[in-house]
């Protein structure tokens, strides 16, 4: 049966590996090669299409902007939630309803809340620029970090906070020193996901930014995809480049967001 | 512990964060140095990566010249055209609207001239400027006694051609009707080519081109007229000719887009296309020399004139209200310079946009706005009369679904008859 298993795993590994060979296949050809033959191999193996992704647009500089934005925004969402979650573990009067409230806005569909981001932005002076728009991912992320986390600091014994209680910390102190390096694993978790969320964006970037200055990668990828033209291979690249931070992140990390996503299944 | 190497890791973090927090275009002006510089701010999905795009900063630039030191307008890019059209209702719907912007006319959606933050180009229309326009453009884009949008681009979606591959099929001209083009359809195919580039993904742009023009052909240029049915037996027998065409169509063409089936017929993979004047900048130099141009073929007992064509909609250009008299002077002097004959003549030649104003091209510019160009001016401006094309003048809610029916159709869910009932219920 072990045959079976590793052919299962080759098949279902070659369907989600297969679009992305393709794709990867597809920068190395011109417009019209792609269209002409489009499974085959390419005839000249050409850089072309990165120097011309390179060249044409700062791409540095989206490049730049997105990966600001995506620490920011990650770095805030997380501040916020680890507090949030902390607070959680404690018992006081409406905490389920507070919590529901916090957790619940994973409900709401962002596009509501275009218009008030976008007045709210405008109002605090942060339209078009990096801090803004990092300011509302870190608020549509919140919830979703709010419940990665609570969840892991859920599973931490409650017998550790009351033996550091024990020993003269106080609530900030059993936080800093005793809960927040425990859920370590929850929080990368989290971040993970804050980040690849972050950087894959486009509604709110295309709305919240402007000009060259605070334009993200993922914005940038539409001007090879615009109404009136498409190069393919050249859009191809540029996501080709925009795909590359996530993977190696998620490959550096996926064992702490596996360990983060089930802690707590087994007791 | 929190070790010392963790707090200056962490303070090397906060001030990078920081430092790109702040980061701007670093060309922007200096603000000192423009204090009493009126500062316009044009949205616009046209990238430099395009002709019209090129064009337009060739334009802007010209005009900044002109105005050194009181004006100056800048162009703010978004390429997504979608997006851009949501971020300009959002702007709208939060009360800030843009300087300046571009959208699709659409007399079915008044969203943006009803919201009162749009500004008024009405008193500011003396009869020089008057004059540019056509009489029908203002008067289509006079909404509730106030001209909110300045007539711009409205461009001819007509037939393209492959010379060279009707030649091979011993096609000599282009069919008058469409049961000639149906016979031409017939011929191409017998020597293995196809006849005609379709899609049906996004807007199903190509395919809702060949809807309009066939029911345009049998019911004349009031089939789509607003508040009036479209469930008819012209619309019926348009929707029974758009299936049998997709017959003669690439194996690619439900399912496509608009790329996929342009360079279908860019490639020479195809010997027809509907398409605007876009189309040109996507076909290299040697097919553009085979490429012919025509107006829409007719049917037998229908009301359309011979020449008849079908456009796209107006994209006119639109302001927000201004505070400041100065400022709202100063869109009003650069719409003027865009719409003048200068500017014209360069977003026609160079960026290839077919605009609402009139222009005289000489045969000289003629030639050097190319053979595809020169034809498409010829036969846009000759035509007698013209419809914009189905997707620009249904409801919202029609337009959306319409892309989705024509699959329906093509997957036999419903017959033709049950797709136009349903567009029209969705029309309502």
């Amino acid at each position: 049966m072990k045959w079976m298993r590793s052919l299962f795993l080759y098949a279902v590994g070659t369907v989600m590996l297969a679009p992305f060979l393709w794709m990867i296949l597809a920068t190395f050809k011109t417009n019209r090669e792609l269209f002409a033959s489009p499974f085959g191999l390419p005839e000249h193996w050409l850089l072309d299409n990165y120097a011309a992704v390179l060249s044409r647009h700062p791409v540095s500089v989206y490049f730049y902007n997105s990966l600001i934005i995506a620490a920011v925004s990650t770095l805030l969402a997380l501040l916020l939630a680890t507090l949030a979650s902390y607070i959680f573990t404690y018992t006081f009067r409406w905490r389920t309803g507070w919590q529901l409230l916090l957790v619940g806005g994973i409900l709401v569909p962002t596009n509501a809340f275009m218009v008030p981001y976008y007045y709210l932005i405008n109002w605090i002076g942060f339209y078009d620029s990096l801090i803004g728009i990092a300011l509302v991912y870190a608020g549509i992320s919140l919830p979703l970090s709010v419940l990665i986390i609570k969840n892991y600091m859920d599973t931490i014994p409650p017998e550790l906070a009351e033996a550091a209680f024990m020993d003269g910390a106080g609530v900030h102190r059993t936080f800093t020193r005793v809960i927040l390096p425990i859920s370590y694993p929850g929080i990368v978790t989290a971040s993970i996901f804050l980040m690849i969320t972050a950087w894959n964006e486009l509604l709110y970037a295309n709305l919240l930014t402007q000009s060259e200055g605070t334009r993200t990668l993922q914005v940038a990828i539409r001007f090879f995809l615009t109404t009136f033209q498409a190069n393919y291979p050249q859009a191809f690249a540029a996501m080709i480049l925009a795909i590359v931070p996530t993977v190696v992140i998620y490959a550096l990390l996926s064992e702490k967001i596996i360990g983060g996503l089930t802690a707590g299944a087994v007791k | 512990m929190v070790s010392k190497e963790s707090r200056v890791l962490l303070l090397a973090l906060i001030m990078i964060v920081l430092s790109g927090c702040s980061a701007k275009d670093g060309r922007e002006t200096n603000n000192n140095q423009a204090h009493d510089m009126i500062e316009i701010k044009m949205l616009s999905s046209w990238s430099t990566d395009t002709e019209r795009g090129r064009a337009l900063h060739e334009l802007v630039n010209q005009y900044n010249q002109l105005r050194a030191d009181k004006v100056k307008v800048s162009i703010d890019i978004n390429p997504d055209w979608p997006t851009y059209q949501e971020k300009v209702k959002t702007m709208i719907a939060a009360k800030q609207p843009p300087d300046l912007f571009n959208y699709n006319f659409n007399p079915n959606d008044l969203s943006r001239q009803n919201s009162g933050q749009l500004l008024n180009f009405l008193p500011y229309m003396d009869e020089e400027w008057r004059s540019r326009f056509k009489p029908e453009d203002l008067a289509a884009l006079t909404i509730n006694g106030e001209l909110t949008s300045v007539p711009y681009e409205k461009a001819g979606v007509l037939f393209y051609y492959n010379k060279k591959l009707f030649a091979k099929a011993g096609i000599t001209e282009f069919p008058q009707t469409w049961d000639e083009l149906f016979a031409a359809c017939e011929k191409l195919k017998a020597k293995g080519i196809i006849p005609i580039s379709l899609m049906t993904a996004d807007d199903s742009w190509h395919s809702t081109n060949a809807l309009s023009y066939l029911a345009a052909a049998a019911s004349g240029m009031e089939v789509f007229k607003v508040g009036v049915s479209i469930d008819t037996p012209e619309m019926v027998m348009a929707a029974e000719r758009l299936k049998q065409l997709f017959s003669y169509s690439t194996d690619d063409a439900i399912g496509a887009n608009y790329s996929i089936s342009s360079n279908n017929f860019a490639l020479g993979n195809t010997a027809m296309i509907i398409d605007g004047p876009w189309l040109i900048g996507s076909l290299d130099n040697e097919l553009q020399k085979n490429i012919g141009i025509a107006a829409g073929p007719l049917v037998e007992n229908g009301k359309a004139q011979k020449g008849f064509i079908i456009t796209d909609t107006y994209t006119p250009w639109s302001a927000g209200k201004q505070e400041s008299k100065e400022k709202e002077q100063a869109i009003v002097d650069f719409m003027k310079y865009m719409t003048s004959d200068e500017g014209v003549r360069l977003m026609t030649l160079e960026g290839r946009i077919l605009l609402s104003m009139d222009i005289n091209l000489g045969e000289e510019e003629l030639e050097k706005a190319g053979p595809v160009l020169g034809q498409f001016i010829s036969v846009s401006n000759s035509a007698p009369e013209s419809l914009i094309q189905i997707s620009r003048v249904l409801k919202p809610t029609a337009i959306s679904k319409l892309p989705s029916l024509i699959e329906g159709m093509m997957f036999d869910q419903f017959d033709p008859a049950g797709m136009v009932r349903r567009l029209n219920e969705a029309n309502q």
